[in-house]
Order: C-alpha cells, then structure tokens, then sequence
C-alpha cells in the first residue's frame, strides 16, 4: 500500500506535484467552492488524455455553481462531502472514491481526473477519458465482400464495445487486468461463461499472471509472452482485427484476449482448423466455402514446398514429370549458369526484399516498387538468362498462395519454412523434402495451444463426429447443432432444429 | 547455445559433402529411344546399341535451326554397357527415365540368349519404364531410328506418339516391356508390332510373333486384325464385306470376346466374338436402303462371314504353320482349369496345333450413319 | 477437459494401421506369392487373422488392472527381475526391427530416389529425423498418426482406382488351387508385415475408454488385412503371377507402370517413393518410442527423452552390418522374427498366464 491522502490538500498537491515532477502534461486546477466559507478544491488529469469540455462543464461549472445553492453549505458538511458532491453535483456518468495515492497517480495517467477538496481524506476519482480516436474502420488485413466491416481500433473500450454488441448476453464476462510495470496496459480478457472450458480459462489467467515485464506495446508482445512453444514458426494463438471472428471465437467456447493500444485481439485456444478459417467462411454459401477451404490447403502446400519441389525436380528426379515437361524445362534452364538451388534462393531472396521495400514504404511508392520489382526485374533476369522463366511462375505463384492463407502469421510461418525445405531439396532431393515434412508435421503434432491439440480438429482426441464439418469442408449453417469439441465446450448444443 | 552450434555445424556438414544425386536438368542427356541392333564379328560386344536423344536447343522459345535430335551409336555387350562406352563422346550422363520406344533389330531376335539378356537388363533396372514400347525392326533399327530424325521435326516422338495411339487403326497391336514379359511367362508367345521402312519412311504394319525370346514369324495387318479380335484388343477398325455384290465397310466401335475351353479327351475350344459398330459405307443408289431392319440382318450376316473366316484362316495358321498360343487358350485354361493344366502344361507345344477351335461371330450394327 | 493426456480409441486405431503398414507392404506379395502362387492371399489372411488372438492376449494384459501401465502391471504379477529380462527381449526386438526397417528403408530410398547417396546418409538422417517424434509423449505420435492414416487409405485407394480399369483381373485366378502343406510358411512370410501391434503395450492404458479399445484394435487389424489383401490382388493382377514372384518389390512396380490419363506426373514411383518416406517415419516412430522407453524403463528412468540419442548410433550400427539386401532379409528379417515371437506373442502370454494363476491362487 502506498500513502493514503491526508485532509490537508497543500500537503497532497505537493506530493502529488513531486511523483510529477517535469512532467508537463499533468495540469493542476485549483478552484474554490462554496459561497460564504470558501473551501479549496483541486482537479488534477492528463493534457490530452481527458475529454477537457467534459471537464469544464460537468465538474468545474457544477462546483462554481455552488455557492449559488442556498442549502448546500459546504461548512457542515464534513467527511461524507464526496458522497454528496458525487451524488448532487458533479454530472459524470462514472465516479469512485480512492485514497491510496499510488491507485490515484494511476488513475491519472490513465486519464481519469482527480477531485482533490480540503478537508477529506478521499478524492474522488471521475471517469473523464477521452482522446482522439481512430474511429472504427475496415481492417486492412482481413477484409471481406461479404460482411460486417467493423474493424478493431487501438481503444480497447470501443474494442469491447465491438464485442458486446454482438453478444447482448450477461453471461459475456470481461475481465480487466493491466500487464506491464511501467506501461499498465489495460487486458481484457472475455468469455462466456456458461460455454468456455473452465481449464483453459484458468490456463489463460495464469499465463497472464506470470507476466513480469515493463511494457506491453501491442498485443503480438502479450501473444509470444503467453503462447506455448516460442521457438515455434507458427503461431499458436489467434490473432484478429474483426470482432464479428473474436464473438464467433467466443461462442465457440474460446477465450479473447483484448489488449489496449492494438487494434488486434488474441484468440485462445488456436488450431490448424480455426487458423485456415477466415471470417468469410461463415458468410459465403457453403458449397463455394468448401471449395476455397481446399483451395486454401492446396497453398499451404504450394507456398511452403513449390520452390523446393522445383529443386528437387530439376536437380534429383527429372523423371517424375511427363517427357515433354521435362524436356521444356531443361529448354528453358539451358542457359541459366547458377544451379537450380541458387536460381531458387536468388528468386525468393529477391521477393522478400520487395516485399519487405514494399511494405516498409505503403501507398504510391509501394505499389512502384512492386512493379518495378515484380514486372521489371522479373522481366530482365529472364532476358539476361540468369533464371529461368519457370522459377519466375514458381516464385509467383508461390507469394500468390501465401496471400491466400487468411491469417498473416500462420502464412508467415510457411514462408520460413519454406526456405528450410529448400535447403533440404538442395541435399536430399524429394527424400529431403519428405522428412522435413515429417519433421514439420510432428512440429504441428507436438503443438499444444493452452492444452488444446494444435492439430485439433484433425487430430485431436475428444473429437465428435460434427468436428469434421468445418474443416476441409464446411456444412451447411443448419447442419452446426453442436460447437466444435476440441475446445471441450461446457454446453455443447449451438442450436435445435425445428 | 550448443546445440544450435552442433546443428549448423550438422548441417554444414551435409552442405559440404553433400549432394551426391546432384545433376542439374540440363546436365543430363535424356535419350528418348533405344535401337539394339546384333554385331556379327563383335565378339563381347555383340550389340550395336543406338541411342536417341533431342536437342535441347532445338526445341521451345527461340529454338535453332539444328538438327531436332542426335544420334549415337556404339558397339556394346549390353544396352546401358553402350552408357559407358558413350560417355567419352559426350558431356553428360545419359538418363534413361524418360525412354519411351526400344526398337529391336530382327536380327537380335533370333538368338534366344542375347533377347533374354536385354529384357532382364530392363527389366532389372530401376530407371527404365516399364510401359517401354518394344517394336522389331524388320532390318536394322539404327535405320528406323535415323528416318525417324529425317522425316520428323518434332520431339514428339512420333514413333512412340504413333504406337501409343492404337484407336485408330487395329493393324497392329502396341507391346509394352511389362506385357512382353507378362505374355512369355503365361503362354510363351508374344506379339510386337513391326517396323519396316518404305519410301524412307517407316510404318508399323503387322507384328513379329516371338515365342520363347525367339523370333518365329511375321504376321501381316489382317492377321494381326484377327487376332486383336480374338483377344477383343480391336478399339477402331473398318471390316469390309461383300453384300448384294457391293463392298460394305463396317466400322468397328467395340468388341468383346470370350472363350469356352472343355477339356476331355480331346480339347474343344469356342470363341465368341461380339462386334459392335456402325455402317461406314454402301453405295449411292442402292436397291436395298440400308435402313431396314431386314437389309441389317443379312448385312450383319455378311460382315460376320468375313470376320469368321479371316479369323478362322489365321487361327489354322498359328495352328498348324506356327505353333503359337498367341490366342491365349493355355492361359484360359492354366487360370479357369488349373489342375488339367498341370497335366497339359509340358505337352502343351504339341497338343495345341490338334486342339478344336470353333468360332461365332456376332456382328451388331448399330447406327447407319447420317443417311438411309 | 477430461480427457486430457489421454487418447482416444480411434487414434489407437490410426496408430495401429500407421505403425504397421510400413516397409512390409512392399514387398509383402511377391513374398507370399513364392511360396503360394496365386494362393498367397490366404497366407496374408491367415497372418493377419493369427495375430488377431495376441491384440486380445494385450488388451486382456491390461485388464488386470486398468489404467496401470504395461510395465507396472507386470512388476505387480512377475516381479521387478523377471521383468527386467522381459523388457530386455523386448527392447532388443525393437532395435532389431528398427535396424531391419530403416536399412530396407535405405535401401529402397537408394533405388528409387537416391541412387549415388551413401547408405549411411539415408538412415542417418532418417534415424535423427524420428529421434524428434520418438521423443515426443505417445499423446503426439497418435495425433500424428492420425494425420497420416488418410494417406495409406487415400493411396491404397488410389491404387484400386487407377489399375482396375487396366488390370486383367483373370490373373488373378486360379484363387483356390492352393497347397494346404505351404500355408505355414506363407504365414510365417506374411506374420512378419503385421508386427507393430505390440505399440498397444504402451499407449493402451491411456486411452479414453479402455473397455471399448479391444474393438478399435481388432478393426485395425482387419483394415491391415484389407489393405494388404488390396494391394497383393492389384499387383496380382497387373502382370501376372510369374512377373509377381519375379519382382523384389512388386507394390512400386505396379504403381511405375501407372498411366494416369491425365499425363500431369510420369513415372509415379518417384512421387510415391516420396510419399511412402512419410509411411516409414509413421513406422519407425512409434518403434523407436517404445524401444526408448523400454530402455528408460530397464534403468529406471521416467523420461525416455534422453535414451532416444543413444539409440541412434547402436540402431545405425545394427542396420549397416548385413551386406547386401539378401541378407538383410536373412539376418536381421529371421531374426527380428524370431525375436517378435518372444516379444510379442510369448511374454504376454507368460505374464497374462502368471496373473492367472496367481488370482487363482489367492482365490484358493
């Protein structure tokens, strides 16, 4: 516990001004209330973090007005004056009394604004945050054509908000929690009660608990301080920009991290299913949605093996493909003078450098970029005959198919396997790329996101017979009674038919 | 730490000394055919083995003008011996996964021990297809070979395009490495379609009836016809026949055949051909129009007179003039009547020339074309 | 979560079929078609229907005392010593089978994909590869196995799909004109393509409904004999049974000689071959599992973890001494035989037999 306010406010201001010390965005207003006995009173809050006309017209006006008020004589008033001014007078939604002086440095900093009146030994606490905010937009990252548009901002109360609207349910939980030292980031943590499995909520809390560090900037930092395996490629928590997928995730039985200050928030438990998942699925007719989750598989092949395949094609086995391939493909690789592995390396090394140039400079420059990058470069080292034309359809497609996947990191993941398996093609041929998926499918196997199975639905145990529905295909909407199992929901039945 | 340093260092091993199966694609010569051809005076080397193989140069984007595909030729005990003696005249390693045609000059054929070796040489080996066509050269395969290069411009492989596609025409009957073998072990008789060079051009007409990796004789397109039809092998062919004294040509679209083996005393053999297809020509003017039920059945009746004796003259040949079970009926009974054929099996080159071989024809048509 | 660390019975299923399709299925018709002709589906029937009795002898094993491991069960029936020698059989089956698995492995790799590669590469890197899944907790190698049971039913499939409109389905015949005197050896031909059922040792006391895994077990067993009876008849079919018997390893020769209409790959035995090297590490893993926790177990250990590195180099030594590929079947193949009947058949029987009498005994 840290100091208690004392009934002297000189003495309060003057502490409070030493822990603010050079700092200049905290404002100290002085006032008096009162008419005939004039009692001192002080507002202190953070430039910038609070709405300041609220301020002025709820808290500052209400006290002046006051000394008009006949039968409200501050002089027999005496300890319960913040009660009553919370009750009469100060005109804002949501107020709360403190007097540990540390909770109140915090509140400030938070962006609430505190009362300080001579005389009590409490300050009142007056929810006034308010700063500039983004406003709610479509998230670049995961858009869709069909469906809601809304997209996390950086303000985790308009997050929430999101959130709750969709779920008008008293049994949405959200738990608040700061993590970080220094930066008190707030977390909230929401689910459903009567749904989630009570382990892995437990598993989340305490993972979070565990927390000791200074600052959390964004969630991604809270994501590898809690996720399971750290020296994984893949991720193995969810993260998304759309609240309609955290309030489908929640249904589900899972658990959403919210952290304040990212527009991303954290699913948990994380799959193979539910990270080859997009948003769209659910709002596409399903015949088309099994069609592109297939097609979606087929790129997570592509972009982890295509340009080890055609190494271990041109290098190994140029007998498995048809003759009249085989012999287009030495055509067009005649002149090239690197092997077939470093033509590979020089081509993906290449595009990640425009992707990345791309990327680090957005608008109009990006975009030249990836046509100079793309078009021209392609277009000369084909001309020069340092590649061959097909590498060029292989490293395209390939970026191509990463894209497809809908959820960054897990595409990210591949794309660093990739070069792996490159390497392994450039040793051991096909034999090579065989045992590095081996190797990366017991990788997946070992995975566990907060108890769960990271290969669940497709490997996992406790899986029911409607778990298969919304993988490689997915049924009809009527065909989804149940929730999924693998998230061992404690109420399983989604709907009943009529 | 550690053991991230002993995994680079794993690894960096493997780099260095590594990559052991390494060719890149276009360091290996990809030799499309095969000719086997025998060398009299050669002693070991009693082969002269051709290898064909395109080039690469030649073919795709901005191709030169040079010449479509190369051609090697060297004496050799044995066709991938012929690899290594090779390999001084050219850059790099031959790479047999992608041949597709063999051509065995006749001469081969007719030493027993020296057919055995090549087949078990392909057989045995790990890169060679074993849907490797297998055609006889009625002379030297290096001369097939070479007209292939003067005729074709493409490296399509025509030959093998050619052999592969056999819905055209029934006149002769693909052979693949895998049904030679398969064919010697059941019945010890084999067909495969011959090459001859006319005009400087090759054609595949007929078959060469090998039995027991031995050349026996050749067979002409009817014959081979007929005995397509006896093993329901005919995919597309035109039968002609005489109705009404005009010549009718019926175009086969399906066939199926079955036989019927009664083994007592004396061995009865009954052949049922079914054909079934369309009327491909009459005659303009006709008394009879086709298009009456009536006029059908006895056309139908007359098509099958002339499959049944043209089946029935080259069954009495392979009877009585070869001596081959090209038909299959020592399969059909080694598999239906396993226990006669225990008893039969080593007599079988005797009995088979006396055995009883009856015929039916059935010939359906279906459809007389777009006119009456 | 209830059934957390433990697994369920249709992963016992995936893990079964997983671990003992494996390098067997190669070879396995031309093995039993020398000695049966166009008999040998009976032999690979019989095989499989005579292992069935000793899944039940090790699901009647655990019974005992449910939810105990095979190792604590048997300390409580035949004590600590006696097990010790039973797990030392069993451990020196495991590497036999082990060496025996990755140098046919090896040598088949070597034919197909690799052929200037040393041998000593192939199983070392094959052998480093599944140290990391046989280090995992048994929970692991059933999910993985679960993932890749679709690939042996999808290729088998795929298999009957692609041949049965070119196969001459007569080669098949005569089916019944067998000789009665060599079914023996047909089976003992085929009995060794069925081991890796005693992987149930370990992972049965854990699973999710212990009452129910019997069935699972069995129906594994069955979809074995389906599989292989599949793949005998194909290979059957394609060329006859004197081409059969001919080939060391019919299963690929059949799929080299696939034509797929569609003329996007050639030569499929590549693409299979690569396909097939997943099938293997599914065998070899489990495997190698249990022969590191049976050697944790000897010396007491909890952990199998740190025993799997060790492992490696006694399995690569085991596995290069046989010359050529004959004698690899002639030694480490009888001999792993051999030891499989001990391991497999005999100890269970002999502690089932002790925990037997010795109920009898304390009813008396």
């Amino acid at each position: 516990m840290g100091d208690l306010v004392s009934r002297d406010l000189k003495e309060n201001i003057e502490k409070l001004k030493y822990i603010f010390k050079d700092t200049g965005d905290i404002i100290f207003r002085s006032i008096d209330i009162g008419r005939d006995y004039k009692r001192g009173a002080c507002l202190v809050y953070t430039d910038g973090l609070v709405n300041a006309p609220s301020i002025s017209e709820h808290v500052i006006q209400t006290l002046f007005r006051l000394d008009k008020c006949d039968d409200f004589d501050i002089r027999y008033i005496k300890s319960n004056i913040m009660d009553l001014l919370a009750r009469e007078a100060i005109a804002i939604p949501e107020v709360k009394e403190e007097d540990d002086l540390d909770k109140i440095v915090d509140a400030i900093l938070s962006g609430q604004t505190a009362l300080f009146i001579d005389g009590a030994d409490k300050v009142l606490i007056l929810e006034t945050r308010g700063w500039p905010n983004r406003g709610v937009n479509q998230p670049d990252a995961e858009t869709v054509v069909r469906g809601p548009r809304d997209g996390f901002t950086e303000t985790l109360k308009i997050n929430m908000t999101l959130i709750r609207r969709r779920i008008k349910d008293p049994k949405l939980k959200t738990v608040l929690t700061t993590v970080g030292r220094r930066s008190k980031t707030d977390v909230a943590i929401m689910y459903i009660e009567d749904i989630v499995s009570p382990e892995i909520l437990e598993e989340v809390n305490k993972r979070l608990n565990q927390i000791d560090i200074d600052a959390i900037l964004d969630s991604s930092m809270l994501e590898f301080l809690i996720e399971d395996n750290y020296l994984s490629p893949f991720p193995q928590i969810e993260s998304t920009e759309r609240p309609d997928s955290v309030a489908a995730s929640l249904y589900e039985g899972r658990v959403g991290i919210l952290v304040d200050n990212s527009p991303f928030a954290l699913v948990v438990p994380a799959t193979v299913g539910t990270l080859t998942q997009s948003s769209e699925d659910y709002y596409s007719r399903w015949t088309i949605v099994s069609v592109v989750r297939f097609i979606r598989l087929i790129s997570i092949f592509i972009s982890s093996l295509a340009p080890a395949l055609y190494i271990a094609i041109t290098s190994f086995h140029p007998g498995i493909i048809p003759t009249r391939l085989n012999y287009y493909l030495e055509a067009s690789r005649i002149n090239v003078p690197f092997p077939a592995v470093v033509e590979a390396f020089l081509m993906e090394v290449t595009l990640e450098l425009l992707r990345e140039s791309g990327s680090r400079i957005a608008g109009p420059i990006g975009t030249t970029i990836g046509i100079v990058g793309g078009l021209i470069i392609g277009q000369a080292a084909v001309e020069a005959g340092i590649v061959s034309p097909l590498m060029i359809i292989v490293v395209a497609i390939t970026t191509i198919a990463t894209f497809s996947i809908p959820k960054y990191e897990w595409a990210s993941g591949f794309r660093f396997i990739r070069f792996i398996f490159m390497i392994l093609a450039s040793i051991l041929g096909l034999y090579g790329i065989m045992l590095g998926a081996a190797v990366t499918l017991t990788h997946l196997s070992r995975m566990e996101s907060f108890g769960i199975p990271f290969t669940a639905p497709y490997s996992g145990l406790g899986i029911k017979e409607g778990d298969l529905k919304d993988t490689l295909v997915k049924a009809p909407i009527q065909k989804f009674e149940y929730r999924p199992a693998f998230t061992f929901p404690r109420n399983r039945r989604r709907m009943r038919k009529r | 730490m550690k053991r991230c340093l002993l995994f680079i260092l794993l690894i960096s091993l493997l780099f260095l000394s590594g990559c052991w199966d390494k060719v890149e694609i276009d360091q290996r010569i990809f030799v499309s055919s095969i000719g086997v051809d025998a060398n009299e005076d050669g002693h070991m080397n009693k082969f002269n083995i051709i290898y064909e193989y395109p080039n690469i140069n030649a073919i795709g984007k901005g191709a030169t003008e040079d010449e479509k595909i190369f051609i090697l030729e060297t004496p050799a005990s044995s066709i991938f011996q012929a690899a290594r003696e090779l390999s001084t005249r050219v850059p790099f390693p031959f790479y047999f996964k992608h041949v597709k045609v063999l051509v065995l000059g006749h001469e081969v054929l007719h030493d027993e021990k020296a057919f055995r070796e090549i087949i078990d040489e392909l057989n045995r080996d790990t890169k060679i297809n074993k849907r490797l066509q297998i055609l006889v050269a009625e002379g030297k395969a290096r001369d097939i070979i070479d007209v292939n290069v003067i005729r074709e411009q493409t490296t399509d492989r025509d030959l093998y395009s050619m052999v592969q596609d056999d819905r055209s025409s029934s006149r002769y009957t693909f052979q693949t490495l895998a049904g030679l073998i398969s064919d010697f072990d059941f019945s010890g008789v084999t067909i495969t379609p011959r090459v001859i060079i006319k005009n400087d051009r090759y054609i595949v007409s007929g078959g060469c009836l090998l039995k027991n990796y031995k050349h026996l004789a050749w067979i002409d397109e009817k014959e081979n016809r007929a005995i397509s039809a006896i093993n329901g092998d005919i995919i597309n062919e035109t039968i002609d026949a005489i109705y009404d004294d005009n010549l009718i040509s019926y175009t086969v679209t399906n066939i199926k055949s079955r036989k019927k083996v009664q083994v007592d005393d004396q061995i009865d053999v009954h052949i049922f051909v079914r054909l079934e297809g369309y009327l491909q020509g009459y005659i303009m003017g006709a008394e009879k129009p086709a298009y009456d039920s009536q006029v059908l059945k006895e056309m139908e009746k007359a098509i099958e007179k002339s499959v049944k004796r043209e089946i029935e003259r080259t069954i009495k040949k392979l009877q009585k003039e070869y001596n081959a079970d090209v038909i299959g009926v020592g399969e059909h009974i080694s598999k239906f009547q396993p226990k006669k054929w225990r008893e039969l099996k080593d007599k079988w080159d005797e009995l088979f020339p006396d055995i009883n071989i009856q015929v039916s024809v059935d010939v359906k048509i279906r459809r007389t074309g777009l006119t009456r | 979560m209830q059934g957390k660390n433990k697994i369920s019975n249709r992963q016992i299923k995936a893990l079964l079929v997983t671990t003992i399709v494996g390098v067997g299925v190669l070879s396995l018709p031309s093995d039993v078609a020398i000695v049966l002709n166009n008999g040998g589906w009976i032999g690979i029937l019989l095989g499989g229907l005579i292992s069935i009795p000793f899944i039940m002898v090790i699901n009647k094993l655990f019974s005992i005392d449910p939810g105990k491991s095979f190792f604590q069960i048997s300390y409580q029936v035949v004590g600590r010593a006696v097990t010790k020698v039973f797990l030392f059989i069993i451990f020196s089956y495991f590497i036999m089978v082990l060496a025996y698995t990755v140098r046919l492995f090896s040598e088949v790799i070597k034919t197909y994909l690799l052929e200037n590669t040393p041998t000593e590469v192939i199983i070392l890197t094959m052998l480093l590869a599944t140290a990391y899944i046989a280090r995992s907790k048994i929970e692991v190698l059933a999910r993985f196995a679960v993932m890749i049971y679709p690939i042996i039913v999808g290729f088998v499939i795929f298999l009957l799909v692609v041949n049965l409109p070119n196969n001459d389905f007569t080669n098949i015949l005569p089916l019944f004109d067998i000789d009665y005197k060599l079914i023996p050896r047909a089976v003992y031909a085929s009995f060794f393509s069925y081991a890796g059922y005693e992987i149930l040792l370990f992972a049965q006391h854990i699973s999710e409904d212990e009452s129910r895994s019997l069935k699972y077990s069995v129906g594994s067993m069955f979809m074995v004999i389906g599989i292989y009876l599949v793949i005998f008849f194909i290979t059957l079919s394609r060329n006859g049974i004197h081409q059969l018997k001919r080939e060391i390893w019919p299963t690929i020769a059949v799929i080299k000689e696939i034509d797929l209409p569609g003329y996007f790959l050639e030569n499929l035995d590549g693409v299979v071959m690569a396909v097939w090297v997943l099938v293997v590490y599914a065998t070899v893993g489990p495997f190698f599992y249990a022969c590191g926790v049976t050697i944790a177990e000897i010396f007491g250990f909890n952990s199998h973890k740190l025993f799997i590195p060790f492992l490696i180099p006694l399995i690569y030594i085991i596995a290069l001494i046989p010359d050529n590929l004959v004698t690899v079947n002639e030694i480490l193949g009888s001999i792993g035989n051999y030891l499989n009947v001990a391991a497999v058949v005999i100890v269970p029987i002999i502690i089932l037999i002790a925990a037997y009498v010795r109920k009898g005994r304390e009813k008396v």
